[in-house]
C-alpha cells in the first residue's frame, strides 16, 4: 500500500467516523427519551397507588367519623367504636405520600427539560460542526485526487495532471512513511505500529535517567504536535520556535527549540531500512504511552 | 445502576469515535486538515461533550436523590 493510499483512506475513515459520530449523537436522544420514559411511568405507577391509597384512606376516615357520629347520637353504648384518630393518621400518611410522589416528579421533569435542553444545543453543535468538517474533508480528498492524478503522469502510471496542489503533501512512494516538506527532508512521519524496538532496554520511568524525565518529553511530544510542526507547516522556521520561547519565558527541555533539535537534528529518532530503532528508544516509549500513532523520524 | 446510564454509554461511545477520528486526522496532519479539524471542530465536538456529559450526570444524580426521597 502506497503512502498516497495511506493517505486518502484517512481522509476516508475521518469522513466515515464523522458520519458515525452524528448518527451516534441522534442515538443519545433515543435512549435518553427511552430512560426519562420509565423513569415517569415509574413515579406515575407510585402516584397511581398513592393515589388509590389516598382514597381509600379517605374513604375509611369518613366511616370512621360517621360511625362514631352515630355512635355519639345513640341512647346505648356502641358494641364497636372506631379509631378515628388512626383513621386520621392512615389518611395524613397517605396524603402526604402522594403529594410527595407528585413534588418527586415534578423536581424530576425540571432534571429532564435541563437534559432536552442540553441534548438539544448538542444535536444542533454537532449537525454544524460534522457538516462542515465534511465540507473540509471532502475539498481535501479531491485535491488530493487531483494531486495522485499528476503524479500518475510523473510516474509513468497515466497522462501527466495539474500540479500538487499547495496544501497536498508531498509524498514519496519509496517512503515508509508520510513525508513532511516543512520539515528537514529526512524526516518522515513513521506508523509506531511499523517501528521494531523489540530489543529496547526502556521498561518504564525507572529507564530515564539522561537528564530528561518521561513528563518531560511528553510535553516534547505535545509541543512537536502543537506548536513545532504546525509553525514549520505554515512556513515558520526555528528562528520564529526561538522567538516564542523566549516571548514565553521557556528554555532548556521544555523549549520549542529544543524540540526542534530533539526531533529534526542530530538526536533525531533513528531508524534501520527495516525500521529498527538506532536512536530514540526513550521517545517511542512514551509515544506509545501516550497513544500516539506516528512519531517523526529519519531512516538510514 | 444509574437512571440515566444508557444515554451516558451511548455518549462514551461518541467520545470514542471522535477519539478515532482524531487519531486518523493526525495522519492527516502535513494536510493542514488536522489542525483545522482540531482547533474548529475536533475540539469544539470534545467541549460539546463534555458539557452534555455533566448535564446528563447532574441530571441523573438530582433524580437519583429524588426518587430516593419517594
Amino acid at each position: 500500500m502506497s503512502t498516497a493510499d495511506v493517505t486518502i483512506e484517512a481522509v476516508d475513515a475521518v469522513s466515515t467516523d464523522l458520519h458515525k459520530y452524528r448518527d451516534l449523537t441522534y442515538q443519545i436522544r433515543h435512549e435518553y427519551s427511552a430512560a426519562s420514559r420509565t423513569i415517569l411511568d415509574f413515579i406515575d405507577d407510585v402516584i397511581r397507588d398513592r393515589s388509590r391509597a389516598a382514597v381509600q384512606s379517605k374513604a375509611e376516615l369518613e366511616h370512621a367519623v360517621d360511625a362514631e357520629r352515630r355512635a355519639n347520637e345513640s341512647d346505648t353504648p356502641p358494641m364497636y367504636r372506631p379509631d378515628v384518630n388512626g383513621a386520621l393518621h392512615r389518611f395524613n400518611q397517605a396524603e402526604s405520600a402522594l403529594d410527595r410522589a407528585r413534588r418527586v416528579r415534578e423536581a424530576v421533569l425540571i432534571q429532564f427539560r435541563e437534559c432536552e435542553r442540553a441534548i438539544a444545543a448538542n444535536a444542533s453543535a454537532v449537525e454544524a460542526i460534522s457538516d462542515a468538517a465534511r465540507r473540509l474533508l471532502s475539498q481535501k480528498r479531491e485535491a488530493l485526487e487531483e494531486y495522485w492524478a499528476g503524479q500518475a503522469g510523473v510516474h509513468g502510471r497515466g497522462p501527466s495532471g495539474s500540479a500538487a496542489p499547495a496544501l497536498s503533501p508531498q509524498l514519496d512512494n519509496k517512503a515508509p512513511g508520510i513525508v513532511l516538506p516543512g520539515l528537514p527532508p529526512k524526516i518522515q512521519l513513521i506508523p509506531l505500529s511499523d517501528i521494531d524496538d523489540s530489543d529496547s532496554h526502556v521498561t518504564g520511568p525507572e529507564s530515564f535517567g539522561k537528564g530528561y524525565s518521561p513528563a518531560d518529553l511528553r510535553w516534547a511530544h505535545e509541543a512537536l504536535h502543537e506548536i513545532v510542526m504546525p509553525t514549520l507547516a505554515s512556513g515558520g522556521t526555528l528562528e520564529d520556535l526561538r522567538a516564542r520561547d523566549a516571548a514565553e519565558g521557556r528554555m532548556g527541555v521544555r523549549s520549542y527549540a529544543d524540540t526542534y533539535s530533539g526531533f529534526f537534528g542530530d538526536s533525531a529518532i533513528r531508524l534501520s531500512p527495516d525500521l529498527e530503532v538506532t536512536n530514540g528508544y526513550h521517545r517511542i516509549w512514551v509515544a506509545k504511552q501516550m497513544g500516539l500513532s506516528h512519531v517523526p523520524a529519519v531512516i538510514e | 445502576m444509574g437512571y440515566l446510564e444508557r444515554p451516558l454509554v451511548q455518549l462514551s461511545e461518541v467520545a470514542r469515535v471522535r477519539q478515532t477520528s482524531e487519531n486518523q486526522a493526525k495522519i492527516l496532519w502535513r494536510d493542514v486538515v488536522y489542525t483545522y479539524l482540531e482547533d474548529r471542530h475536533l475540539r469544539v465536538l470534545s467541549v460539546e461533550e463534555e458539557a452534555l456529559r455533566v448535564t446528563l450526570q447532574n441530571a441523573e444524580s438530582a433524580i437519583s436523590s429524588a426518587l430516593n426521597s419517594l
